[in-house]
């Protein structure tokens, strides 16, 4: 008689946990994934304002992690920040403006950096300006 | 020196089987009890889960706010219109209040609104911060859609979003 009580009361608060306890489950993953990407996308940031400040010649290498959180992402560099996507949502952080390039062409305007690479940041002068460039080792 | 004696005396008769039947009694008034309390109990408990996922919801929002993180669509409405909220920002919630408005005939069910009272003092433009509360109290919708299971019966905005008994609207956030 008390084990039936007992598990139909367990049952009962079981049904009601079982629904929120997983919605919480869900939530701290997203958060653990924006917040990797958050932080991600400021450490390159970082990066390339300090590449830039430091001046010419300075260099600078950053190591991509894999994933963010559980998910894969997309990094765009361009004058203006550095933009993160993953699983659709989209952030930014911004740069101090400065003319960015990558590795091969002389006139792109927006680089991609792929997860898991390792990137070198190069402040180089060309035509008496100073220019970042990206690329992959 | 009564009691003393019946005591004994108690004992030395031994009442059979009084404890299985006090037991019978109380385990029989119980189970009337829990069968009249059991629909009540049943509604405050879908609004506790309710609540707790309204909570869990607006964490959410609150989360994509702070770390402005936000949908691609919205990314770049902001980027064009509202370049403050590109920049991450610092909300607390202070409190989720609900107010019953009463039994809806359209749905059938009763309804509750929501209201999610946050502060922010990194914000001060107001177009700003009802995009932030819009997305908080889309998540809280959403949220207690996803735990009902309900999403299919919802709107885009899960606007209202129901539970079994009760269907839930959002008052714009209250910023103190």
């Amino acid at each position: 008689m008390e084990l039936i009580f007992t598990t139909l009361f367990f049952i009962f608060i079981l049904t009601g946990m079982v629904s929120v306890v997983s919605d919480r489950l869900d939530v701290t993953n997203r958060t653990e994934e924006l917040l990797d990407a958050r932080m991600l996308v400021e450490t390159v940031a970082n990066s390339i304002n300090n590449v830039y400040t430091a001046g010419n010649g300075q260099n600078m290498d950053i190591v991509l992690p894999p994933t963010v959180g559980n998910s894969s992402y997309k990094l765009l560099v361009n004058s203006s920040g550095v933009y993160i996507e993953v699983e659709g949502m989209k952030g930014k952080a911004a740069i101090l403006p400065m003319k960015i390039r990558d590795g091969l062409s002389n006139t792109s305007h927006k680089i991609e950096m792929l997860p898991g690479r390792t990137y070198s940041i190069k402040n180089e002068k060309i035509d008496n300006q100073s220019v970042i460039i990206i690329f992959s080792k | 020196m009564d009691f003393k004696k019946n005591f004994k005396e108690g004992f030395k008769k031994d009442f059979k089987g009084q404890i299985t039947t006090e037991y019978l009694l109380f385990a029989g008034f119980t189970l009337i009890l829990v069968l009249f309390l059991l629909s009540y109990l049943g509604d405050e408990n879908e609004l506790n889960v309710a609540m707790s996922a309204a909570r869990s919801g607006a964490l959410e929002g609150i989360i994509m706010d702070d770390l402005a993180i936000y949908p691609e669509k919205s990314f770049k409405e902001y980027e064009i219109t509202k370049k403050r909220l590109i920049g991450t920002s610092n909300i607390k919630i202070i409190k989720i209040e609900t107010q019953n408005q009463g039994y809806d005939d359209r749905y059938g069910k009763v309804k509750i609104q929501l209201k999610v009272y946050a502060s922010c003092y990194s914000l001060t433009k107001k177009v700003d911060k009802d995009s932030l509360g819009d997305r908080i109290n889309y998540n809280v919708r959403k949220s207690i859609s996803n735990c009902f299971g309900t999403e299919n019966i919802c709107n885009d905005l899960y606007n209202p979003a129901f539970s079994d008994n009760y269907f839930f609207t959002t008052a714009d956030v209250k910023w103190v």
